[in-house]
C-alpha cells in the first residue's frame, strides 16, 4: 500500500454549548465521531452529506483550522497535531482550502495579486518580491486568467472568475493536498462544469491530491474517484464513487441518490405522497445507529448496537446491521 | 383563456452606462392546473419575471408589455386592487425561508395572516385554519404549535410554513423563486413532492423558478429556457427535454452534472464558453452568438422564432432540429 498523503484515524470533534443553566454541565455536540479515511497522492476523495453532518467540520481539521477532540490526523505520515506550532506553520504550504463564497473569501479592498501572494509572503519568507511577481502571474496563467488581472479588484471579476482566484490562491503556494468546501455549490451550472474542468486540468498537470467537500452527489462523480457518506459526524459508507452510486449498500446513501432530481421529465412528481422527515435532536446521539430514526429498515439491534464501519469487497466498507446487497 | 398571459414584457434600469433591459420581450403563459418551469442561470431575468408578475418591482424600474392575469392587466392595475390579488390569488414562494418569513412574529400569525387580511377572519378561526394549513404542509400541530417561531425550525420546515402561508387563501397561482436551492438533496425531494402533490390537489397554476433543469423536469408540464432576458426556447417538458434545439439550452444540459450516474467513470463535463453579456452591452440580435459554436455572420440579426413541434418553439436561425438531447 502506497503512503497516504492525508490519513484519519478515529477523529472525533465535539463542540461544547453556552450552558442553559448556571448548574448544568454545558452541552456538548458532536460533529465527527470515529472518523477513519485514506486519501493517496494524486487522488480526489469526496465526502458527502447533508448540511450539518460534519463535512466542514472535516474540511477545517484536514487544513488544521480546528483541532480535533480526538484521534490523529496525519499528513504525509506525520502527526500534524503533535507538530509544535511553528513547525506546524512550516506545514502549512504543503495543504491549502478554497472555500464555497467566492464573494467572502476574497478581500475586497486588495487587488487581486496581493490576495494571492498572502500565502507566499506569510508561509514562504524566502520568496522575494520579484519571485512572488513571477509566481502569481504563473498561477494565473494556470487557472485560465491573465497575468495582468493581479492588478485588478475582485469586485471587477465574476463569480466564477473569483472561485479562479481562490484556487490561484489556494496553489500558489504548490501543495499537495487542496481542500475544497464545497467550491462550486454557489456557481452556475455552465461556470461551475467551467470551474470543475479547471480542478481536473490542474489535478491532471500538477499531481493535486483534493479533498472534495460537497452537498452534491453528481459534482462529486465528476471530480473524486472514492467517496466518503456522511450522516450525523460517522462515516456510514465509503468507497469507490463509481461502485458506491451505482450499488449503496447504506440505506442512507440510496436515499440521498434517489433524491438528486434528473432531468428527465419521466420522473414526474405526481402522486407522490409527501413525507416528513423526522428530525433527529443533535444534542443527544442515540444508542445504536444514528440513522435508524429516518431508517425505514431499521430492526432492534439498530436502535441498541452501533454498527461498525466494516469492509466487504475491498475498498469498500459500510456501517449498517443490514446492508443492502 | 390562459390565467396567466405575459405578452412581450420589458423591464428596463437606468444605469450611468444607459438603459439597461433586464427583461426584452418576454412571453409566457400559463393554464390553471398546469405548470411551467422557468429555468435560466443568475441574471437571465427568471426571477424579474416573478417580480414583475407579482408587482414587487422596485420603483425605477421602467416596465412595458402586458401581464394578463385571469383577463385584467395586471400592470394597468393599481397598488391597492394588486394589494387584494397579492396573497390571495397570486402567492409566492421565495428561496431563503429565513429572510422571507417575519422573525419575530410566531408561525401561527405568519400563516393567518393572510386569511385576516384577505378574508376577513376572525382570529379563533384564522388560527384553526392556519393549525390545518400547517398540519397539511407536514407539520403536526402536537410537535409544531402555533406558537412557534421561526428560528425554532429547520430550513425545511420553515419551507414548509411559507409554503402553508403562500397556500392560506387558495391561491389561483403559485409562483415558486429557487423554493429548494438552499435546502438539501433529501429536503428539497420531500418539498418538491409537498408542491407537487398541493398543484395537483387544489388544482392551482404553478410557476416554478430554478436554475436546476433536474427539478424542472421533475415538476413542470412545460418549460421555458431564458437566457439574457428573453425565452429562447420553450415548449413541453418531454419535448423540450427529448429534443433541445437552441445551442444554449444543449450547452446548458450538457455543462449539468447529471446525477450519480449508472457506476461508470464521468467524463470531463461541457462548458460554455464566455460570460452571459451585461444587459447594457447586450449584442445586437442573438445575445448568446459570441458564445455560440453554431453562430454564422446572419446571428447579429433578430433571431427568429422557429416553430418545431405542437408549442415547442425555439429563438434561433439555426436550430437543432430533431437531433436528441443527450
Amino acid at each position: 500500500m502506497t503512503q497516504a498523503l492525508l490519513e484519519t484515524r478515529g477523529l472525533g470533534k465535539d463542540y461544547l454549548l453556552p450552558r442553559r443553566r448556571l448548574t448544568q454541565p454545558r452541552p456538548r455536540i458532536s460533529a465527527l465521531i470515529d472518523v477513519s479515511l485514506r486519501l493517496e497522492p494524486g487522488r480526489s476523495l469526496g465526502i458527502v452529506g447533508e448540511s450539518g453532518c460534519g463535512k466542514s467540520t472535516l474540511a477545517r481539521i484536514a487544513t488544521a483550522l480546528d483541532s480535533p477532540s480526538c484521534g490523529q490526523l496525519l499528513f504525509d505520515g506525520e502527526d500534524l497535531f503533535a507538530l509544535s506550532p511553528a513547525q506546524l506553520r512550516r506545514r502549512r504550504r504543503h495543504f491549502q482550502m478554497v472555500f464555497q463564497d467566492p464573494y467572502g473569501s476574497l478581500d475586497p479592498h486588495h487587488r487581486v495579486g496581493r490576495s494571492i501572494a498572502e500565502p507566499l509572503r506569510s508561509l514562504e519568507s524566502g520568496a522575494g518580491a520579484g519571485e512572488i511577481r513571477e509566481r502569481v502571474a504563473a498561477v494565473l496563467r494556470q487557472v485560465g486568467l491573465k497575468p495582468g488581472d493581479a492588478q485588478r479588484y475582485p469586485h471587477e471579476f465574476s463569480g466564477g472568475q473569483r472561485q479562479r482566484i481562490a484556487i490561484a490562491r489556494a496553489i500558489v503556494t504548490r501543495p499537495a493536498l487542496v481542500v475544497a468546501d464545497e467550491a462550486v455549490s454557489a456557481l452556475d451550472v455552465s461556470v461551475q462544469a467551467q470551474v470543475l474542468n479547471l480542478f481536473l486540468d490542474l489535478q491532471q498537470n500538477h499531481g493535486l491530491t483534493y479533498l472534495f467537500i460537497s452537498h452534491d452527489l453528481a459534482v462529486v462523480r465528476y471530480i473524486a474517484q472514492e467517496v466518503a457518506v456522511i450522516y450525523r459526524g460517522r462515516v456510514v459508507e465509503r468507497g469507490p464513487t463509481a461502485a458506491v452510486f451505482a450499488h449503496p449498500r447504506h440505506p442512507y446513501t440510496k436515499s440521498l441518490l434517489e433524491a438528486v432530481p434528473l432531468p428527465d421529465p419521466a420522473r414526474r412528481r405526481r402522486g407522490r405522497k409527501c413525507q416528513v422527515q423526522v428530525l433527529d435532536n443533535p444534542l443527544k446521539l442515540p444508542k445504536g445507529c444514528v440513522y435508524a430514526a429516518r431508517c425505514a429498515q431499521a430492526r432492534d439491534a439498530c436502535r441498541s448496537a452501533i454498527p461498525q464501519l466494516l469492509e466487504g469487497e475491498p475498498g469498500r466498507a459500510v456501517a449498517c446491521h443490514h446492508p443492502m446487497t | 383563456m390562459a390565467l396567466l398571459e405575459v405578452r412581450d414584457l420589458r423591464i428596463e434600469f437606468a444605469t450611468p452606462q444607459g438603459p439597461a433591459a433586464i427583461l426584452d420581450g418576454v412571453d409566457l403563459s400559463l393554464e390553471r392546473g398546469r405548470s411551467l418551469g422557468l429555468v435560466g442561470e443568475s441574471g437571465c431575468g427568471k426571477s424579474m419575471t416573478a417580480l414583475a408578475i407579482m408587482g414587487l418591482l422596485s420603483e425605477q424600474a421602467r416596465v412595458s408589455g402586458t401581464i394578463a392575469f385571469d383577463g385584467e392587466d395586471l400592470l394597468a392595475l393599481p397598488e391597492p386592487a394588486l394589494c387584494r390579488l397579492r396573497g390571495r390569488r397570486i402567492s409566492m414562494i421565495f428561496q431563503e425561508p429565513m429572510t422571507a418569513l417575519n422573525p419575530v412574529k410566531t408561525i401561527g400569525r405568519q400563516v393567518a395572516e393572510g386569511l385576516h387580511r384577505h378574508l376577513r377572519l376572525g382570529r379563533t378561526e384564522a388560527e384553526a385554519r392556519a393549525a390545518r394549513l400547517l398540519d397539511r404542509v407536514g407539520l403536526p400541530g402536537q410537535r409544531f404549535p402555533l406558537s412557534l417561531y421561526p428560528h425554532q425550525l429547520s430550513g425545511g420546515q420553515r419551507q414548509r410554513v411559507m409554503i402553508a402561508a403562500a397556500m392560506a387563501c387558495g391561491p389561483d397561482l403559485l409562483i415558486a423563486d429557487e423554493p429548494t436551492t438552499a435546502l438539501d438533496v433529501t429536503l428539497q425531494a420531500q418539498v418538491l413532492d409537498l408542491i407537487a402533490e398541493l398543484v395537483e390537489s387544489e388544482g392551482l397554476a404553478l410557476l416554478l423558478i430554478a436554475h436546476d433543469l433536474g427539478v424542472v423536469a421533475e415538476m413542470a408540464d412545460a418549460v421555458a429556457v431564458m437566457y439574457s432576458g428573453r425565452i429562447v426556447e420553450a415548449g413541453p417538458a418531454t419535448a423540450v427535454f427529448g429534443a433541445m434545439a437552441h445551442p444554449y439550452a444543449r450547452g446548458l444540459f450538457a455543462a449539468m452534472p447529471k446525477g450519480p450516474g449508472d457506476g461508470t467513470t464521468a467524463d470531463r463535463l461541457a462548458t460554455i464558453p464566455g460570460q452571459v453579456p451585461d444587459p447594457a452591452g447586450r449584442p445586437l440580435g442573438c445575445a448568446f452568438a459570441p458564445r455560440c459554436s453554431q453562430a454564422q455572420d446572419l446571428c447579429a440579426a433578430e433571431p427568429p422564432v422557429e416553430s418545431l413541434s405542437a408549442g415547442h418553439w425555439v429563438r434561433c436561425r439555426y436550430p437543432q432540429r430533431g437531433t436528441a438531447t443527450a
